[in-house]
């Protein structure tokens, strides 16, 4: 067995997760080899010259810096929807596509049943009329929503 | 914060998280940047993380290793932007910062400090994966499994990264001495 491979059993060994066959082969081989032996020193050195480099203290304003954005992020997400759903929300451009696209429907719909109530009487009087008196309007007429007639029907019927 | 929010589990959760890690992960990111400003950012940046997750945290199998794992991703992506100005200005930041420090600290062992500094510039030179390992088993005792779930790698890749950076380490000392 090389002495790179045993080097790297060492370093194994000195973080305590070398196997006991391994090891024991590791004993046998540094038995019999200074240089690895000496290998073993220096790395042992190693560990302690890193222990030297103690631990920093933490700042003293990091939580305070911590909670300060944590706030300032729920301000925002509150500023953009108004409602808090968790700590996730809705992309800004998404919610307002999302309350452009419910104004549109809403729009669409309140118009079309206005229009209906309103249109729907003289609507079929103008249907009547028309195909009673002239027996030809080429263009289609919707009466109501539930009953859609066309002129055109009404005009075969009355003219098979 | 008031009382009614201590109440509440998610600030009191996440709190007893922060108390518990913060040191810790200042620490692992000021030893992967050597940047005391930069680590203070980032140490925020890993709990802003930790908290819009935190509910899901409670029943995290390996809370530990997921906190180490943002701090580690977080400070190598810092490690690779700033690789330009994490040297001169970080340097003079640093050094006055622990000028600052040993005013304070008029006993403070001389040797001890250069061997500290030794230790501290000869990791920076060390490449991310090396010194990522190298700081996580030396500095902060995970194991090989559990380095290995941080650094998404295998037990037999953090061996023998252990192994190369503990050799080049040895090595950058060895040299420096020798300059000295």
């Amino acid at each position: 067995m090389s002495c790179q491979k045993m080097r790297e059993r060492i370093s194994t060994r000195l973080d305590g997760e070398l196997n006991q066959s391994e090891a024991k082969e590791l004993e046998e081989h540094l038995k019999r080899c200074p240089s690895c032996q000496e290998y073993e020193r220096s790395l042992t050195e190693l560990a302690l010259k890193m222990k030297s480099w103690k631990d920093e203290k933490t700042p003293d304003n990091l939580q305070a810096s911590l909670f300060r954005r944590i706030l300032e992020k729920e301000k925002k997400r509150t500023r953009v929807l108004g409602l808090s759903f968790g700590y996730y929300r809705i992309p800004a451009p998404l919610a307002w596509a999302a309350v452009l696209l419910f104004a549109f429907l809403s729009f669409h719909l309140a118009r079309n049943t206005f229009l209906e109530k309103e249109v729907t009487p003289l609507g079929r009087e103008y249907e009547v009329a028309t195909v009673q008196k002239e027996k030809a309007v080429p263009k289609k007429i919707f009466i109501t929503s539930e009953d859609i007639v066309s002129v055109t029907t009404n005009y075969e019927s009355l003219n098979p | 914060m008031s009382r009614g929010d201590l109440k509440n589990d998610r600030p009191q959760s996440f709190l007893e998280i922060f108390n518990q890690y913060q040191e810790r992960i200042f620490n692992f990111v000021f030893r992967m940047t050597q940047d005391r400003y930069l680590s203070e950012d980032l140490t925020q940046e890993v709990f802003l993380k930790v908290y819009r997750k935190e509910p899901a945290l409670k029943a995290h199998p390996n809370l530990s290793g997921w906190i180490f794992r943002i701090a580690r991703n977080l400070s190598l992506n810092a490690l690779r932007n700033e690789s330009s100005k994490i040297s001169h200005e970080n340097y003079i930041r640093n050094e006055s910062q622990e000028a600052g420090l040993r005013i304070n600290q008029p006993d403070y062992d001389l040797i001890a400090r250069e061997t500290s500094q030794s230790v501290k510039n000869a990791i920076g030179e060390l490449n991310g994966s090396q010194r990522e390992v190298l700081i996580l088993r030396e500095y902060h005792d995970f194991t090989y499994q559990e380095i290995a779930e941080i650094t998404q790698s295998s037990v037999s890749a953090v061996k023998s990264l252990l192994f190369r950076a503990r050799e080049s380490l040895r090595k950058k000392l060895n040299n420096q001495e020798k300059i000295l």
